[in-house]
């Protein structure tokens, strides 16, 4: 979806366990992305069945989401590093179009 | 939204010729995925500033320890187990019993190793025994390939402990191009090899690239590949993992560039593929369980088997009122001191992580930076300063001057040293100084005083811990509430409990904080001990814990203090504003405290080469002030079992200093909260080091650290056995071994788990890293069996009878106490 006044842009969102969740960062940053929020301890249902959250004196034993929007022609180059990732790692990958307000943050 | 992604890849891993068009930018993304995944050969090393007990095939956790053990290992060029000889020689000794053996192949099935068709013991055992393998050969060495070894863990030695260097070879290009930089000029290049260099791509990830993309590799093999690579030095390359995730300076992608670079120029051919695992998994798993049953086995007949409903433990109702409740780390060093204390005297005691539930940072009065005093699953929550007491601030200032001064003096000795032109003169100039003091060191430790680290204070003053500042009331009481309920102590509280840390004094030990306290973060457990203490005994804290149905009467008092484990010491801290009914108890404490570390120290020494039983508190001192001293202790060596419960499960027995003991009730865990804590954390922290020891006995050249006395240090971040070479992770032989053989005993980690069975099972579904532990049989979890009559064992397909055999005629350290 575009609106208007707002320009597109790709929105990534991985999940991974934290441990691998730098793999992810690493990525993201040498693919020319010029930032990402990341959420560490993001609970859900999915392929593997339920995920609590933190546990309580182990960050590791968790997912993250990492979020990251980056200009279209940056994408394919990302994404498909993070799918060579997926294969070998658990993990979900989602990809959207996205619009953002201030383009050349994420120039 | 559709995106445009590069063609699928059929074969070649990279989707462009990059001899002709270069690498696309996708193709490099896909070369960084790669080198990320092939780091997965090793886990992380930790260092030694901070030394943390860690598995070091964690990455091949989900694979499970048959797997990890045979396959992993072998890709790092390492044994996993003992090998086929080794366990044949157990066998024929005795320590593995032919029964067990049986019993193990008949457990796991009819496999062609198991001898499928044979009815007794003696004929599947021989069965078994008649599929021995054959011994792979020795993996044939390369010498160009040593060469690139060789250059590669000079620089990265040099680029890695840059603070060290005199000359510094960073020049904020990145690990390969700071080296690339460098080899461009390096005279020991020949001019071909320089002209090589030149050739290749500037781009780290464009290296890697274009050496894949001339082997034209399907995915499989280019990751292989990779991983072949950073198996040659598996130490850097544990080092760079973590790196690459703390200061992040350096990644997987520059370290393989420099790898690649190097065989490139210098024509070596790609490493070999790793030789064959002498023993199947399968095999192995059988071989190990029967080897480790004599020791699990004596552990569960020495306890009693708990029936659902017992009063038991910790904070429930005790037999007798208790003098002083004592509440020690779960490091197994703590359960030798737990079961002399209680045979001494009224004493209770539990069993805790000993970073006391405080994941903070601690910062020492006079300290330049904080300590990450927790667990290394865990990242700091809070931020506390160790402050003088009022009315101390002159003290503090005058012991800070002085702590100063020193650091100063000793930094301007070394300070020639350290410089490449004046190291020879400032030998000559010292030498009548200095020499004469490292001789009488050497000759008589202890004579300068006794051991102390020079970054810690020596005259401390009045300190406290400034808790306000750093959460606030509400996470102060959440953090009572979760000390207290994860080891089930919520009521009757003695009027004196001891929050016990531990830290080891060594004197010229690298690895020292290998010794410490590993739910510290490698560090002292002292400050935790009294940060608790303090939270406990804060008035807002005990008010907000009555709400929440805690109430911890005012006769009650929390004191910190420091068991060295070294020295069997106890330092109780705090001791300056005590009541006179407090007073007491606490002096009383203090003697029994040295009557139970005696005792321990004798215990100890017995098991110490060059231990003499007679003067042992001399002997203990004398260890820790000893500059030479390879022994100061043994530390977690011989660690077996993990036992997670009332204190009512083991106390009277003699454990042997194997087990880590944490303090569980439950009665009082019905929604299995505490429990889930337990075994996501403290379970994990012990198998990492359960598995560090293990690995470091089985192969200690790969996996430890070789022997201490060829160590080069490497600033603080590890050691080189000679001056060149990998680093070397794990536990130097001196912590497993001695010239007789093994000192530990390479068993996996027995969790004995007082808990009802569904609330385990629940835990296990819900918690990968739980369900990679016990399915993956990385750890062999047993609890009381529903109906009360014996152990049951979880396995894959559910819980199974654990029928513990009687084995008194094989050695065992594990006794009831006189």
């Amino acid at each position: 979806m575009t609106v208007e006044g707002l320009s597109p842009m790709t929105k990534v969102e991985v999940v991974v366990r934290s441990s691998d969740a730098d793999a992810v960062s690493r990525q993201i940053v040498s693919a020319g992305a010029t930032g990402y929020t990341s959420l560490p301890g993001v609970t859900g249902l999915g392929h593997h069945g339920a995920h609590d959250g933190r546990a309580l004196f182990n960050d590791q034993d968790a997912l993250t989401l990492t979020i990251t929007v980056v200009p279209d022609d940056r994408a394919p180059a990302l994404i498909a590093g993070l799918r060579e990732l997926l294969e070998r790692r658990p993990g979900v990958m989602f990809v959207s179009t996205v619009s953002v307000s201030r383009p050349h943050y994420f120039q | 939204m559709t995106t445009s992604l590069p063609a699928p890849r059929d074969g070649a891993v990279l989707s462009t010729p990059a001899a002709v068009t270069g690498p696309s930018t996708a193709d490099l993304q896909r070369v960084r995925a790669f080198a990320d995944v092939a780091l997965d050969v090793i886990g992380d090393y930790y260092g030694l500033d901070a030394a943390v007990a860690v598995n070091p095939l964690l990455p091949r956790l989900a694979a499970g320890f048959g797997v990890a053990a045979t396959e992993g290992a072998a890709a790092v060029g390492a044994a996993g187990s003992i090998g086929e000889a080794g366990y044949h020689k157990l066998l024929r000794s005795g320590r593995v019993r032919r029964a067990d053996l049986a019993a193990a192949l008949r457990r796991r099935g009819t496999s062609s190793d198991a001898g499928a068709g044979a009815d007794s013991d003696d004929e599947i055992v021989e069965a078994f025994l008649a599929a021995a393998p054959s011994i792979p050969a020795a993996p044939e060495l390369d010498r160009l390939t040593e060469r690139v070894d060789d250059r590669l863990g000079r620089f990265a030695r040099s680029w890695f402990a840059d603070g060290e260097a005199a000359w510094s070879v960073r020049g904020g290009a990145g690990f390969y191009g700071d080296w690339r930089a460098l080899a461009l000029v390096d005279p020991t290049l020949r001019p071909r090899a320089r002209r090589l260099l030149r050739e290749l791509p500037e781009r780290a990830d464009g290296v890697i690239a274009r050496h894949l993309a001339g082997r034209r590799l399907d995915d499989t093999d280019a990751l292989e590949l990779l991983g072949q690579h950073l198996a040659r030095t598996p130490g850097w390359t544990s080092a760079l993992r973590r790196r690459s995730s703390v200061e992040r300076d350096i990644d997987a992608v520059e370290f393989l560039a420099v790898r690649l670079a190097l065989t490139t120029i210098l024509g070596a051919p790609d490493p070999a593929a790793p030789v064959a695992p002498e023993l199947s998994a399968e095999r192995l798993l059988v071989w190990q369980e029967a080897a480790e049953a004599a020791t699990h086995d004596a552990l569960l007949r020495a306890l009693r088997v708990p029936a659902r409903g017992d009063a038991a433990g910790t904070g429930e109702d005790r037999r007798t009122p208790e003098a002083a409740h004592i509440v020690c780390c779960i490091d197994v060093r703590s359960e030798g001191l737990r079961r002399h204390i209680e045979a001494v005297g009224p004493y209770g005691t539990s069993g805790f992580a000993g970073f006391f539930g405080v994941a903070a940072r601690v910062t020492p009065l006079g300290a330049g930076a904080g300590l990450d005093s927790c667990p290394v699953l865990l990242s700091p929550r809070h931020a506390i300063d160790e402050r003088p007491r009022p009315g101390a601030a002159p003290r503090a200032r005058t012991a800070l001057d002085r702590f100063r001064s020193s650091l100063a003096w000793r930094g301007s000795l070394r300070a020639p040293e350290r410089s490449v032109g004046s190291a020879l003169g400032w030998a000559e100039l010292s030498g009548w100084m200095l020499g004469p003091l490292a001789a009488l060191r050497s000759v008589s430790p202890g004579a300068l005083g006794e051991a102390t680290r020079p970054d810690e204070l020596r005259s401390a003053p009045p300190t406290l811990f400034d808790l306000d500042s750093a959460m606030s009331v509400d996470e102060q009481v959440l953090t009572a509430e979760t000390i207290l309920t994860t080891m089930g102590m919520t009521r009757h509280f003695a009027p004196v409990v001891l929050l016990l840390g531990h830290g080891a004094t060594t004197t010229n030990s690298p690895f020292r904080t290998a010794l410490d306290c590993g739910a510290c973060g490698g560090h002292r457990g002292a400050s935790n001990a009294r940060i608790a203490a303090a939270l406990l005994n804060a008035p807002a804290v005990r008010e907000g814990l009555a709400a929440r149905g805690i109430t911890i009467d005012d006769t009650t008092i929390f004191l910190g203090g420091e068991h060295d484990t070294v020295t069997d010491r106890v330092t109780i801290h705090d001791t300056h504003a005590l009541s006179g009914r407090h007073q007491v108890v606490v002096s009383a404490l203090r003697a029994d405290l040295a009557v139970a570390g005696k005792r321990l120290r004798r215990e100890r020494l017995a098991d110490l080469p060059g231990g003499r039983r007679a003067g042992a508190e001399a002997e203990v001192a004398r260890r820790a002030a000893d500059w030479a001293q390879v022994f100061p202790e043994w530390g977690l060596a011989r660690n077996a079992a993990i036992i997670i419960g009332p204190r009512d499960l083991t106390r009277g027995v003699d454990l042997g200093r194997r087990t880590f003991l944490h303090s569980y009730d439950p009665e009082a865990d019905t929604e299995g909260v505490a429990l889930t804590t337990i075994l996501t954390a403290p379970l994990v922290v012990a198998h990492w080091i359960n598995a560090q020891y293990y690995f470091s006995t089985v192969d200690p050249e790969v996996f430890g650290a070789g022997s201490k006395t060829v160590h080069n240090l490497v600033g603080g971040l590890g050691v080189l056995t000679g001056p060149d070479g990998d680093l070397r992770i794990g536990l130097p032989q001196q912590s497993v071994m001695t010239r007789e053989g093994h000192h530990h005993e390479p068993v996996r980690l027995l969790a004995i788990v007082d808990a009802p069975l569904g609330r385990i099972d629940r835990i296990i579904e819900r918690h990968d890293i739980v369900r990679d532990l016990v399915l993956g049989e990385w750890v062999r979890l047993v609890a009381p069996a529903a109906d009360g009559h014996g152990w049951v064992e979880r396995r894959a397909d559910g819980w199974h009878p654990r029928i513990p055999t009687d084995n008194t005629d094989q050695t065992t350290d594990t006794k009831e106490a006189a």
